[in-house]
């Protein structure tokens, strides 16, 4: 009998190994223990080529945590029917205490038609609320610019903390129009629009991050660096500020660009340097105003990519308006078409 | 040679020398504030202000630099309230002042008798005519602007970069724009008394011009601009003592001849 296979110590829900060295013990509940040790391994710079856990109890939702986290070889005190298909399916080496049908739990059964691993994984965050993102509400929302006719009546969608959204309409729809409403910056004629629970304009500063359209005409030297040290909390100690910038630049891939002037960058390289601000920001809502504009195709897989993955990292809440068809089937996202009829 | 260092022993010379060095060091920073805000119709505005300024220093025998100062102030903050409640933009605004200013000066001059030429003497300016006050009224400005630039740094970067973005990071950019027109507003005021109105963007602007070509950051924009601004104005000055000719010309024309030269930027 291996060592992850003996019994767990008292008081102990989960223990993680590395072959027969233990690097890990948790005593919570639920999926608290499996999502700590994910923050661990994000830091352990110790071997884990061969991660071994006793957990005291997993269903599918585990199963699928473990196998995201590297984990090779498992022992379940009390395992799920489940589980143990989705850890033998992988590969993964499972033993166990006691098989049962199901987890009597609500997240057994509401992964139960879920096969999309991301899918369950963003799930899984929001129900731990480990989600950066806030829930976002609108309903009946109209707005008309004076003398003119509305751009949009009665307009109602809503997303939960993390959610993803595709706005899509064609130019003069009111994209723009609608992201200043959710900015704060319009008041809209009828209907609200409640971000976390709160007007837009009563949000704590830094709650949204917003990604302009590009612009192509500017020429001012502003560095890279200095685009994403504007949106850091200025309240952290300057180490600290240091690290979150330099964390964001390299997390969008931006690190060598830091230096250069943003208003020479390519549209791509603009993109991640602005994706990087917000990251740098902690945005809870990302507002992105045709993310696509002027970028070539390597740049948009590029972006898809960052939003793929900040969609499963960070988790912000975020809206992406575009006329870009393309782009929508490149995220497979919630999609909201101006125009359409909204009730 | 003789000639030229007894003349910096001179307590005039010596004041100016001294007065251009601290305005060539820290007046660009507002130049790159004129620019980056597009302020260059207001920074007329406020020249022309100046002028009504004199004109009424000579009629009433007061302080023409307090009296700048003063009406500098009021004339931005006017300004800043007619594009806030009308739908003038900061350029129409501007315009209105400047009308405004120049027909008030010229009001002045006719009631209270006072000789155009003498008002139009501001044109030119003087560093020789500086009094103690005015530069301990220049130190203090500059100690603010650096204090300001310095601990304001990343909002300032911002406003500069994105007003819309800034304003959604919870930074107080209207608070922020009027603190840097205000700024502006008293840089003219002392600056034309050094170099005169028309030849004021030799030590706010050209300086910035001249560093935006080889500057990536804003940080070494400031920078350079404030290290060529110090260079134009003191080995300006310092030229037209030896030369004897009008400081602000010879100043205003080596900034002119400092940027066209070319500079070599590193291809990527």
């Amino acid at each position: 009998m291996s060592r992850y296979q003996q019994p767990l110590e008292e008081g102990l829900s989960l223990c993680v190994y590395n072959g027969e060295d233990l690097i890990f013990t948790h005593q919570g509940h639920w999926l608290h223990p499996l999502f700590a040790l994910e923050e661990f391994l994000q830091t352990y710079e110790g071997p884990k080529d061969l991660l071994s856990v006793h957990d005291s109890a997993a269903g599918k939702a585990a199963a699928v945590l473990q196998r995201r986290f590297g984990v090779r070889r498992a022992h379940i005190d009390l395992v799920s029917e489940p589980a143990v298909e989705y850890y033998q399916a992988k590969g993964i080496e499972i033993s166990w205490e006691k098989k049962i049908e199901r987890l009597a739990c609500q997240t057994e059964n509401l992964l139960k038609e879920i096969d999309d691993e991301d899918e369950i994984y963003r799930i899984l965050k929001r129900r731990a609320k480990l989600v950066q993102g806030v829930s976002v509400e609108v309903t009946g929302l109209s707005f008309a610019y004076p003398n003119s006719e509305p751009l949009f009546e009665n307009l109602h969608f809503s997303l939960p903390e993390g959610g993803r959204l595709i706005i899509q309409g064609d130019n003069g729809m009111g994209k723009t129009t609608l992201i200043n409403l959710l900015l704060g910056r319009l008041i809209p004629a009828s209907g609200t629009i409640r971000i976390d629970d709160r007007e837009p304009n009563d949000l704590p500063p830094r709650t949204i991050g917003y990604i302009k359209q590009q612009q192509t005409q500017e020429q001012f030297p502003v560095s890279a660096h200095e685009v994403v040290a504007m949106a850091v909390d200025p309240n952290l100690p300057r180490e600290r500020q240091a690290w979150e910038i330099d964390t964001a630049l390299r997390r969008t891939a931006s690190a060598h660009l830091s230096s250069r002037n943003f208003f020479s960058l390519s549209g791509g390289e603009r993109q991640r340097v602005s994706l990087a601000r917000t990251l740098c920001q902690k945005a809870r809502l990302l507002l992105l105003d045709e993310p696509t504009s002027f970028l070539d195709a390597k740049s948009r897989t590029t972006l898809v990519g960052l939003l793929h993955s900040l969609t499963l990292a960070e988790m912000p809440t975020i809206i992406v308006v575009t006329h870009d068809k393309e782009l929508e089937e490149e995220l497979g996202w919630q999609i909201l078409r101006l125009g359409d009829d909204h009730e | 040679m003789n000639d030229f260092l007894f003349a910096l022993t001179l307590a005039p010379v010596a004041r100016g020398l001294l007065a251009m060095a601290i305005a060539g060091l820290a007046f660009p920073a507002t130049g790159v504030m004129v620019l980056r805000l597009n302020l260059i119709p207001m920074r007329y505005m406020l020249m022309h202000g100046v002028i009504l300024a004199g004109a009424i220093s000579l009629a009433l025998n007061v302080n023409t630099l307090a009296i700048s100062v003063v009406l500098n102030l009021i004339l931005v903050l006017l300004m800043l309230k007619l594009t806030k409640d009308t739908r003038f933009g900061f350029g129409l605004s501007s315009a209105t002042a400047m009308v405004f200013t120049m027909a008030a000066a010229s009001l002045v001059m006719h009631i209270w008798d006072v000789p155009a030429k003498d008002t139009l003497q501001l044109l030119w300016g003087s560093p020789f005519a500086l009094a103690w006050t005015d530069i301990a009224a220049l130190v203090a400005l500059a100690i603010v602007i650096v204090l300001y630039i310095f601990m304001s740094f990343r909002t300032i970067s911002a406003i500069f970069f994105d007003q819309e973005i800034a304003s959604s990071l919870g930074m107080r950019v209207r608070f922020h724009h009027t603190f840097m027109v205000t700024l502006i507003a008293l840089v003219i005021a002392l600056a034309m008394k050094l170099l005169g109105a028309l030849l004021i963007d030799a030590l706010l602007i050209l300086p910035v011009l001249v560093a935006s070509k080889r500057s990536e950051s804003l940080k070494q924009l400031m920078v350079s601009a404030c290290i060529i601004g110090l260079f134009v104005s003191t080995f300006g000055y310092l030229l037209a003592i030896y030369t004897d000719m009008p400081p602000s010309g010879t100043i205003a024309l080596l900034s002119a001849v400092i940027y066209p030269i070319p500079t070599f930027k590193k291809r990527r």
